[in-house]
C-alpha cells in the first residue's frame, strides 16, 4: 500500500485552497448542473430504468461473488481469442508488465486513451522513464498532459477549467495563435493528435468492461480516439483491474444502457466497442491485397490487483461495483463544492472518497470519507446502487477505531453520554443551550458572528447555525397530554 | 504465473470474509416496447433518432437511387471503403468509378490518412439509439469509418433491428469471428471544454446514413 505523495498537503488546506478559489465554482457548478439534468432526461427516456439498473447491478454482484472463477474463465477466453494475459499485483508490477510488452515489441511511441487505472499506477512517468514517448489523446487528458496537471473528474478531466485556460495552455504549450473557441481548441487538437495515432507502434487503453463468456473487451469513447488507440498502433495493451469483469453480453448490454446515461446523459456513446483480439490472420493462399483486417498484431490484457482484493476482503466490497460514471460526483455537494483535486489521488467524489482509502489503506487518508454529508444523492443516482453512505461511514469508524482521536472529541462524547444517559439533566442542559443561543441569534440564526461561545464556535465559522424552536417537542407533548 | 497465483489465492481468501449485498435470486426480463412493435416502426425510430444526433440522412427508394445518393457524396474524391464483396447495393462499381481513388483493400497509411471520405454497410442498425453495427473483418477495414472527415454509411431495411439486444441476437454468430464490434451513434464528438459540443475531434465530425430500400 502506498501512502499519499509527501508533497501532498493536508485535507484540511486542500480544501480550504479550492473552497476559496470562486474560479473553480463556477467552471464545476456549470458542469454539474447541467450534468444532473442530461442525466435525468437520459434516464426517462429508458424504458424500465429502474429493472436495467436492478439487472446491472446483479451482474456486478454476481462478478464479485465469484470473483476467482470468472477470472480464470475471462482468461481462458480471452487466451483462445488470441489475447495475451498477464497479472499484476501492484502498481510497479503493472508498469514493469507494460515497458516489457513494449520493448520485447520495439515499441518506442505510445498513444494512450483515458483510462483511470493507469493514473491511479502512474503509468506516463514510468514509460518516460523507459525512454518511451507517451501521448495523451483525449481532448480533456491532453490539455492535462500538456498543463502537467492532474484530471479532477473521472469522466470531464478538464471540469476545473475554462475554455480561456485551454486556450491559454494550447496557445503556450503548442505555440499557435489563442482562440477560446471549443471548435477550434478541437480542431488543433485533431490535428496535432492526428499526427500522433498514425506514428504510434504501441496503444495504452483501460478497459471500461472485460467480458467473461466471450473474452473480450468493452471500451466507451466520443471522440473516437479509444478506436485509434486500438486500431492503428500494432500492439495494444489494455489495462484492466481485476473487478471489471461482466458475466455475459448480455450484461454487457445492459452496461452499455446505463453507463452513457449516467455519465453523460447520452443513451449510448458515440464509439462502443468491442475488442475481441489481434486482427484475424487469413487462411493461406488469400491475395495480399485482400488483407484488411486492421488492428493491432498483438493485444494484451493486463489485470490488475492493487489493492482490490483486500478492498474485497472487508466491509467496503461493494465499491468493486463502480463502473465509473462519475454521476456520483455530479450531485455531491462536497465534491461540487471542492472540485476534484483536493481527494488528493486518482478518484474524487463519493466513489472516490471510499475507494481511495479502500485500495490504499486507511492511514493517511482516513479524512476522505469525513468529505461527505451524508445526504445519499449519491446513492440514489449510482446506476448500479452501491450504498456509498453504508461504505463511508463504515471507513468512519474505521478511522475513529484506529484512533487517536482527539482530546476535545473525546471529552465531548463523555460529556454527551454522561448528559444523554440522565433525561433530568438533560432537559436541563438543552434549556440552557437553547437560551444561550436565542440570544446570539439574528432572525432565527446564529451567524459567524457573535457565532457559537467556547469550543462550538467551530460550526458558526463555516455555516450558520438554526436557533432551536422555542419550545421542544417534550413540552409541547407533555401539555396536549395534559390537555387531553 | 507467480503473479495470477498470488492475485487468485487473494481473491479466494477474500471471498471467505468478504460482506458482499445479496443479490436478487431472479429478475424479471427487461420489457422492450419497440420489440414488440411492428418492424415498420422501426424505420422511423431510427431516423429520427440519426436527426437528433446531427446525421445527414437520405432515404431512397431504389438500389439506382442508393447509388446516385452515394455517387454525389464520392465524386471526385479520395475514397476509404469496405470491399466491394461486403458494400450492399453493388455500390462498388459506383465508388470506383466516381472517386478521384478508391482504396477497398490493404493500403500504406499514409494513403489511409489521405481519404476524404469513408463508405461502408452495416452488419446491424440500431432503430432505438440510432447505431450503425459494423463488425472488423477483412473485407470491412475498420479505417473506412474511422480515419476520414465524412464516413458515408448504407444501410438496408433489413438492417433494421429494434435495439441493441436484438443486434447482438442478430449477430452472435459473427461477433465472436471478428476481432471487433464497433458500434457507432452520430459524428464524433467531445464536450471537455466546458460542456460545449464540439465535432469531429478524432474520429468523422459528418456522419452521413443512406438508408435504402
Amino acid at each position: 500500500m502506498s501512502a499519499p505523495p509527501p508533497a501532498l498537503p493536508p485535507f484540511a488546506e486542500r480544501v480550504r485552497a479550492a473552497v476559496g478559489d470562486a474560479h473553480l465554482h463556477e467552471a464545476i457548478d456549470r458542469a454539474t448542473g447541467q450534468l444532473q439534468a442530461r442525466r435525468g432526461a437520459a434516464f426517462a427516456s429508458l424504458e424500465a430504468a429502474d429493472l436495467v439498473r436492478d439487472h446491472a447491478r446483479a451482474a456486478k454482484l454476481e462478478v464479485l461473488a465469484r470473483l476467482d472463477t470468472m477470472l480464470e474463465q475471462f482468461e481462458a477466453n480471452a487466451r483462445a481469442n488470441g489475447i495475451a494475459v498477464h497479472w499484476a499485483r501492484d502498481a510497479e508490477e503493472a508498469q514493469r508488465l507494460v515497458v516489457e510488452i513494449a520493448r520485447a515489441a520495439g515499441c518506442r511511441r505510445a498513444v494512450k486513451a483515458k483510462s483511470m487505472v493507469t493514473e491511479e499506477i502512474h503509468l506516463n512517468a514510468a514509460l518516460e522513464a523507459a525512454g518511451i514517448r507517451v501521448v495523451e489523446t483525449d481532448l480533456g487528458e491532453y490539455v492535462v498532459q500538456l498543463r502537467a496537471d492532474r484530471p479532477s473528474h473521472i469522466i470531464l478531466p478538464i471540469i476545473h477549467l475554462t475554455k480561456e485556460d485551454v486556450g491559454r495552455t494550447m496557445e503556450e504549450k503548442l505555440a499557435v495563435p489563442y482562440t477560446s473557441a471549443p471548435q477550434e481548441l478541437c480542431a488543433l487538437a485533431r490535428e496535432r493528435l492526428r499526427a500522433e495515432f498514425l506514428e504510434a507502434d504501441l496503444g495504452i487503453s483501460g478497459g471500461n468492461f472485460a467480458i467473461v463468456e466471450s473474452g473480450s473487451l468493452g471500451l466507451v469513447s466520443n471522440e473516437g480516439n479509444i478506436r485509434m488507440v486500438t486500431t492503428l498502433p500494432r500492439v495494444h495493451v489494455a489495462l484492466v483491474g481485476i473487478e471489471k469483469l461482466v458475466p455475459t453480453l448480455v450484461d454487457w448490454e445492459r452496461m452499455v444502457q446505463v453507463l452513457a446515461r449516467s455519465a453523460t446523459g447520452q443513451k449510448i456513446t458515440v464509439y462502443t466497442t468491442l475488442v475481441n483480439g489481434p486482427r484475424r490472420v487469413p487462411p493461406a493462399g488469400t491475395p495480399a491485397g485482400r488483407i484488411v483486417d486492421e488492428g493491432p498484431e498483438q493485444v494484451h490484457v493486463i489485470l490488475l490487483d492493487h489493492g482490490r482484493s483486500a478492498t474485497l476482503a472487508g466491509d467496503e466490497a461493494e465499491i468493486l461495483a463502480c463502473i465509473r460514471c462519475g454521476a456520483c460526483l455530479n450531485v455531491c455537494p462536497v465534491f461540487r463544492n471542492i472540485g476534484g483535486h483536493a481527494y488528493g489521488d486518482t478518484y474524487p467524489g463519493p466513489m472516490g472518497a471510499v475507494l481511495t482509502p479502500s485500495l490504499r489503506g486507511l492511514p493517511g487518508w482516513e479524512e476522505l470519507p469525513q468529505a461527505s454529508s451524508l445526504c445519499g444523492a449519491c446513492r440514489d443516482v449510482c446506476p448500479v446502487r452501491i450504498d456509498l453512505p453504508r461504505m463511508l461511514l463504515s471507513l468512519r469508524a474505521k478511522g475513529v477505531e484506529r484512533g487517536p482521536v482527539g482530546l476535545v472529541p473525546r471529552l465531548f462524547m463523555k460529556a454527551y453520554a454522561f448528559l444523554a444517559t440522565r433525561p433530568r439533566l438533560l432537559r436541563l442542559a438543552m434549556k440552557l443551550a437553547r437560551a444561550c443561543a436565542r440570544r446570539r441569534a439574528r432572525d432565527g440564526w446564529v451567524e459567524r458572528t457573535p457565532g457559537l461561545p467556547g469550543l462550538l464556535r467551530g460550526w458558526t465559522e463555516q455555516r450558520d447555525f438554526k436557533v432551536p424552536a422555542a419550545r421542544t417537542f417534550d413540552d409541547w407533548w407533555e401539555r396536549r397530554r395534559g390537555s387531553a | 504465473m507467480e503473479a495470477r497465483e498470488e492475485i487468485l489465492g487473494r481473491v479466494r481468501a477474500a471471498l471467505r470474509t468478504a460482506r458482499l449485498p445479496a443479490r436478487p435470486a431472479s429478475l424479471p426480463p427487461i420489457p422492450s416496447a419497440l420489440e414488440a412493435a411492428p418492424p415498420e416502426t422501426w424505420r422511423a425510430r431510427f431516423v429520427a433518432e440519426l436527426l437528433a444526433l446531427g446525421v445527414a440522412v437520405h432515404e431512397a427508394t431504389t438500389p439506382e437511387e442508393v447509388r446516385e445518393l452515394v455517387r454525389t457524396r464520392v465524386a471526385g474524391r479520395r475514397v476509404r471503403s469496405w470491399a466491394r464483396a461486403a458494400l450492399p447495393y453493388d455500390l462498388g462499381a459506383t465508388l470506383a468509378e466516381a472517386s478521384a481513388s478508391l482504396l477497398d483493400g490493404a493500403a500504406e497509411r499514409a494513403a489511409l490518412a489521405a481519404a476524404e471520405v469513408g463508405v461502408t454497410g452495416v452488419d446491424a442498425a440500431i432503430a432505438e439509439t440510432g447505431t450503425l453495427a459494423l463488425i472488423a473483418a477483412p473485407d470491412r477495414p475498420r479505417t473506412a469509418s474511422l480515419l476520414p472527415q465524412t464516413h458515408v454509411a448504407v444501410v438496408r431495411s433489413a438492417d433494421l433491428v429494434p435495439n441493441l439486444r436484438s443486434a447482438l441476437t442478430r449477430l452472435r454468430g459473427a461477433i465472436p469471428a471478428a476481432s471487433a464490434l464497433q458500434l457507432v451513434t452520430g459524428p464524433s464528438r467531445s464536450a471537455d471544454i466546458e460542456l460545449q459540443l464540439t465535432l469531429g475531434v478524432h474520429g468523422p465530425g459528418e456522419l452521413v446514413v443512406v438508408l435504402g430500400p
